[in-house]
């Protein structure tokens, strides 16, 4: 587990070459791209499962950094999540574009529960989540199952009713109310 | 207490905070998700809350697994980037070329330009012709098109696609100290005509971006933006 500086360290180098790339220098901008494709491409390969779509979708998420560097703002995200909130909605867009192929499975909620955080990725996850994780914790597990599952896999309310099985208003009443629940507990922090 | 089990009316519309927490994840598509994305841009109030929920669900992007692309992938961003910086120089010619009067500023620009090449003092990181820049960002269809003199410091803005909003457009200068400097609201449609402020002058180069953000009307220029910005562009000189 790397240490908090080295963390901080590798959050003022990504961030430093985001300015860089801002500023047009391609090699500041490949140096992103080593750094953070692995990544990258992991969350477009959860939301579209398939390798050749999520390809695609890095390299438009890529081009979409370059253009849109100088938005980039250290004071309000961490450049990591800035950069993966670009290929996550990029992965989304692309996923509904292409048609909703939803599966409606028998296994859907077997695999909303692979959604859960394993005891290990618990022990791995850095002390910043503590009040995220305990707060989707306090939920009830349909609540927080819809919510990890909306997240990871980048499902709307209609695609979450389809794979579940089950009412629209049923979904958003889960969603929502877990919502509420989310923002009352991490607000009292 | 509310009935937990009680399943809500499909358009049953969310409050504010629960729409800004649904744009966050992905929940909404079609007219809803649009009509979320012109909210977060027209309400101050509803973007924090935006940020605020994104700053709530950080820390689950750390549970991603990496996974290795293929390294074809990096070849095909870079061609991209190279055939899209080409493409955009074309694409904004092309649309200074569908009004006859930018046109005609434009073909001076690059006629003065030819003539005049770079002053004999100015060094060469200076602009030496006409700065162009294409603004785009995350709301379907705006398109900014920027053309600079920096002969007269004249700047021309060209707007399109502008949603109905109650707050104004405002074009900012970011150089690479990344701190935006205000060129003052522009119209919201069409081409808007400014001369640029003699301390701006300099940043306009290669290196600086151009953003704009949706801010409260007010005749003078914002020290500071309020939000995000909306649509952004590089500079490029030509």
């Amino acid at each position: 587990m790397p240490q908090p500086s080295e963390t901080d360290r590798a959050r003022a180098q990504l961030s430093g070459l985001i300015g860089q790339a801002a500023g047009g220098d391609r090699q500041a901008f490949q140096d992103i791209y080593n750094l953070t494709s692995a990544k990258l491409f992991g969350v477009c390969l959860r939301i579209l499962n398939d390798r050749q779509a999520s390809e695609d979708a890095l390299q438009d998420a890529y081009l979409k950094i370059w253009r849109n560097a100088g938005r980039f703002d250290a004071q309000r995200a961490s450049p990591i999540t800035w950069l993966a909130t670009i290929a996550r909605n990029t992965a989304i867009d692309r996923k509904r574009s292409g048609g909703n192929r939803v599966m409606v499975s028998d296994d859907a909620i077997k695999e909303m529960a692979s959604n859960e955080r394993s005891a290990l990725e618990r022990l791995e996850t850095q002390e910043g989540n503590d009040i995220l994780n305990k707060c989707l914790d306090s939920l009830e597990a349909r609540q927080r199952n819809v919510i990890r599952t909306a997240f990871f896999e980048g499902h709307s309310y209609n695609e979450l009713a389809q794979k579940l099985d089950t009412p629209l208003g049923t979904v958003k009443s889960w969603v929502r109310r877990g919502l509420k629940r989310l923002k009352d507990c991490m607000d009292d922090g | 207490m509310v009935d937990e089990t009680e399943p809500l009316k499909d358009d049953e519309a969310p409050d504010d905070e629960t729409l800004a927490a649904e744009l966050v994840l992905g929940l909404l598509d079609g007219d809803e998700k649009a009509a979320a994305l012109r909210k977060q841009l027209s309400d101050p109030v509803f973007a924090k809350a935006v940020d605020d929920w994104n700053r709530r669900v950080d820390p689950l992007y750390q549970e991603f697994q990496d996974v290795e692309p293929a390294a074809s992938v990096w070849d095909g961003i870079e061609s991209r980037l190279d055939g899209g910086t080409f493409d955009g120089t074309i694409v904004q010619l092309k649309r200074w070329r569908l009004g006859a009067i930018v046109s005609g500023a434009l073909a001076a620009c690059l006629a003065l330009a030819l003539i005049v090449g770079p002053g004999p003092f100015a060094p060469t990181s200076e602009p030496q012709s006409v700065a162009v820049a294409q603004l785009t960002g995350d709301i379907e269809g705006l398109v900014l098109a920027v053309s600079y003199d920096p002969q007269t410091a004249e700047m021309r803005v060209d707007v399109d696609g502008m949603p109905e909003t109650e707050t104004e457009p405002e074009l900012w200068i970011v150089d690479r100290d990344g701190v935006p400097r205000s060129l003052g609201q522009i119209g919201r449609d069409g081409i808007s005509q400014m001369t640029v402020p003699s301390d701006h002058r300099k940043l306009i180069n290669a290196a600086a971006t151009l953003q704009l953000s949706m801010e409260p009307p007010s005749e003078i220029p914002h020290a500071k933006p309020t939000g995000e910005p909306v649509a952004t562009g590089k500079i490029t000189i030509i």
